[in-house]
């Protein structure tokens, strides 16, 4: 007896010990990079010459996307080893993991019957050597792009948890022509990343301030046709043109609300620059400040409860928010220089300006009550911020010397991926629009 | 003679009026107005497509060498399978008998939180045990894994980690992941989930997730003690101060 109980007991000695031995050892990682993530995006695959040719142009605009967010890095498409053949084949992950991409887009483009064009494509993760998204997009062959920036929207959100703002467009002031009054300044719209630039007919020559309604593709901008500055409504899609409101005095700096139904300007009123809103379905005015110095530049929150503005009341010009009925108005900005056009972010979490401190103007950013105020571009003249859709990167222009004509850039959040934004003549004045549908 | 008087002060006052006007100069560069391409866009979703066609030879210069004399050369791309055949039971099985390490698939991550949770709830006190600050001390006393290794491994995975502090409120992600290491620093099994501060479908959640992975995943094979005999069960917690 004495026997069996010293076997069970070594062979419960024997049973114990390893797992002591193997006690779990915890460890805290919180360093790291903010590398941009590499990614392989071979030429997508295609049967006839022209879906094979489809395929390469839109495989380029995805790279080019994701390139330019400064949020991935393209793996040199020498480096790749495997030609996947087929879209639905699994990739080989040994070869992809010796390129160091740690995902892998494979795409396939094929003309359907009936005349349209489907491209379909897979993320996968190399590493973890599984799929991470699959889709397929359809639509007529002449809206190839317009594939490529859903596809580029699709890998972005899926990689970076932010929703993208590749399929979206800009409007921007086209300047051409001698300086001073003479100087023709008509609106263009063109595809984020400079594609498809066209001007945009809304009848006037003489146009500033363009801003894009968030929920469609409208666009308010300031007119000088009628000989005083008037703040037209223009349907991108329709061609339809009016004039908000007949006021007697100058109306300039519009600003959409996040509903987009009503808009909040500024009212000239015998040398009084206020600050109104008006309902665009039943035009109704609502005054929403009332001071003697000048209000101007409004931009309303993310939930459209509060209003930041920029005024010279407290002796130079700064920023004020104030409740979106005019209330409870409170200074924001608090350095030194003076701070212009401020503008919400789509994400409610900051406010970009422009700051002006001893003749050089600069793109900033600043929480809405004014805290963590941080420059993001320095030049002799940045001006003029508009948000993307997901609220990461801001588009601006520049001129870059005195005289030099003004060009668009844009930044990210970091204000480390300063890029120019290719436009056919000088440009300023740039809107963002949302998402399209 | 007074026709012509009044014909050349015409003809001289337009040429003087034109050269009033300002001629936009680059006019001629820019596009013709054009109309907005018409939005008629379908998405559908293939995730239910398996892709599952078997991948071609790892060698393919020795799978040339079997090819007989006379036939092609180059091998036709395998066909790929049906829809449905993603419940076809020989592709499972083929993956069976595949002598790989089981693949960590991302889109199953909720799931495998949830298991580890369940679990978590029914060995709590043996797990709190060994991953509470009593275990942090046991690297370096007298246990198979050592202070050093784990700082080696940390060094490692820090080296390939994509921080967390560009996404929102990034000090609200916190991911905890369990793996086993072979002797050799491999990994025995794929790294679980086994914690995050939010849900996995929580669309920055998901991306600390598979950061948190592939740091893991792209330092394999990890740096172990040179003597190491056995595996090695390791808590990693990922986070930004």
């Amino acid at each position: 007896m004495k026997f069996w109980r010293m076997i069970a007991l070594c062979l419960a000695t024997a049973v114990m010990a390893p797992s002591a031995a193997h006690a779990e050892i915890e460890i805290d990682i919180t360093r790291g990079h903010l590398n941009p993530m590499p990614i392989a995006i071979p030429d997508f695959i295609g049967t006839q010459a022209q879906e094979v040719g489809v395929g390469r142009q839109v495989s380029e605009v995805i790279r080019a996307n994701l390139t330019r967010s400064g949020l991935f890095r393209v793996v040199d498409p020498a480096a790749y080893l495997q030609q996947v053949p087929d879209v639905n084949t699994q990739p080989r992950f040994g070869d992809w993991k010796v390129t160091q991409a740690q995902a892998l887009v494979i795409g396939q483009s094929t003309l359907m019957p009936d005349g349209r064009l489907r491209i379909e494509f897979r993320l996968w993760d190399v590493f973890g050597e599984s799929e991470a998204l699959a889709s397929f997009y359809a639509t007529t062959p002449e809206n190839w792009r317009r594939i490529a920036h859903k596809i580029s929207d699709a890998l972005y959100k899926r990689l970076t948890g932010e929703d993208g703002y590749f399929d979206t467009r800009v409007v921007f002031v086209s300047e051409s022509g001698p300086r001073g009054a003479r100087r023709v300044k008509q609106l263009m719209i063109m595809d984020q990343d400079g594609a498809n630039p066209s001007i945009l007919p809304t009848g006037a020559a003489q146009v500033i301030t363009p801003r894009f309604s968030p929920t469609a593709q409208q666009i308010t901008f300031m007119s000088f046709e009628t000989g005083r500055p008037k703040v037209f409504l223009y349907n991108i899609e329709t061609g339809r043109r009016e004039v908000l409101g007949d006021f007697q005095g100058m109306s300039y700096a519009p600003r959409f609300s996040p509903k987009g139904d009503s808009v909040v300007m500024t009212l000239d009123l015998g040398g009084n620059s206020e600050i109104f809103r008006m309902d665009l379905r039943s035009r109704a005015t609502q005054r929403l400040t009332n001071n003697p110095s000048i209000d101007t530049s409004p931009s309303y929150s993310k939930e459209g409860d509060q209003i930041v503005f920029n005024s010279d009341r407290g002796g130079s010009r700064q920023l004020y928010t104030m409740g979106a009925d005019g209330s409870n108005v409170q200074r924001i900005s608090g350095g030194g220089g003076s701070y212009t056009t401020p503008v919400w972010s789509p994400r409610g979490d900051l406010i970009a300006f422009t700051k002006q401190v001893g003749g050089r103007f600069g793109i900033g950013v600043m929480r809405p009550d004014g805290s963590g105020e941080r420059m993001l571009s320095d030049a002799y003249l940045d001006e003029g911020p508009t948000w993307s859709p997901n609220g990461r990167v801001i588009m601006f222009f520049r001129e870059a010397r005195p005289g030099a004509g003004p060009k668009l850039w844009s930044a990210d959040l970091t204000g480390q991926n300063l890029r120019q934004v290719t436009t056919p003549a000088d440009a300023s004045d740039p809107a963002w629009s949302p998402l399209l549908p | 003679m007074r026709a012509g008087w009044i014909g050349s002060l015409v003809t001289h006052a337009l040429i003087a009026a034109a050269t009033l006007l300002a001629w936009p100069d680059k006019d001629r560069d820019l596009p013709e107005p054009s109309a907005i391409v018409p939005i008629d866009i379908v998405i559908g979703d293939i995730t239910n497509v398996s892709a599952i066609a078997p991948p071609p030879p790892e060698n393919p210069a020795e799978e040339a060498e079997l090819t007989p004399e006379g036939a092609p050369q180059s091998m036709a791309p395998p066909t790929p399978e049906a829809p449905e055949a993603i419940n076809d039971p020989r592709s499972k099985q083929k993956k069976k008998d595949e002598p790989r390490r089981p693949v960590t698939d991302l889109n199953d991550i909720a799931a495998l939180i949830d298991r580890s949770k369940k679990e978590k709830g029914q060995t709590a006190s043996t797990s709190d045990a060994e991953t509470g600050p009593n275990a942090r001390n046991a690297a370096g006393a007298g246990t198979e894994v050592t202070a050093s290794e784990a700082d080696a491994i940390r060094s490692a995975i820090e080296r390939n980690r994509q921080k967390f502090v560009d996404l929102p409120d990034y000090e609200r992600l916190r991911v905890t992941i369990q793996i086993r290491l072979n002797a050799d620093g491999s990994l025995a099994e794929s790294p679980r989930v086994i914690r995050s501060s939010l849900p996995a479908s929580d669309p920055y959640m998901r991306v600390a997730i598979d950061r948190s992975l592939r740091a893991i995943l792209t330092s394999e094979p990890l740096p172990v003690a040179p003597d190491r005999t056995r595996r090695a069960t390791f808590t990693i917690n990922f986070y930004d101060r």
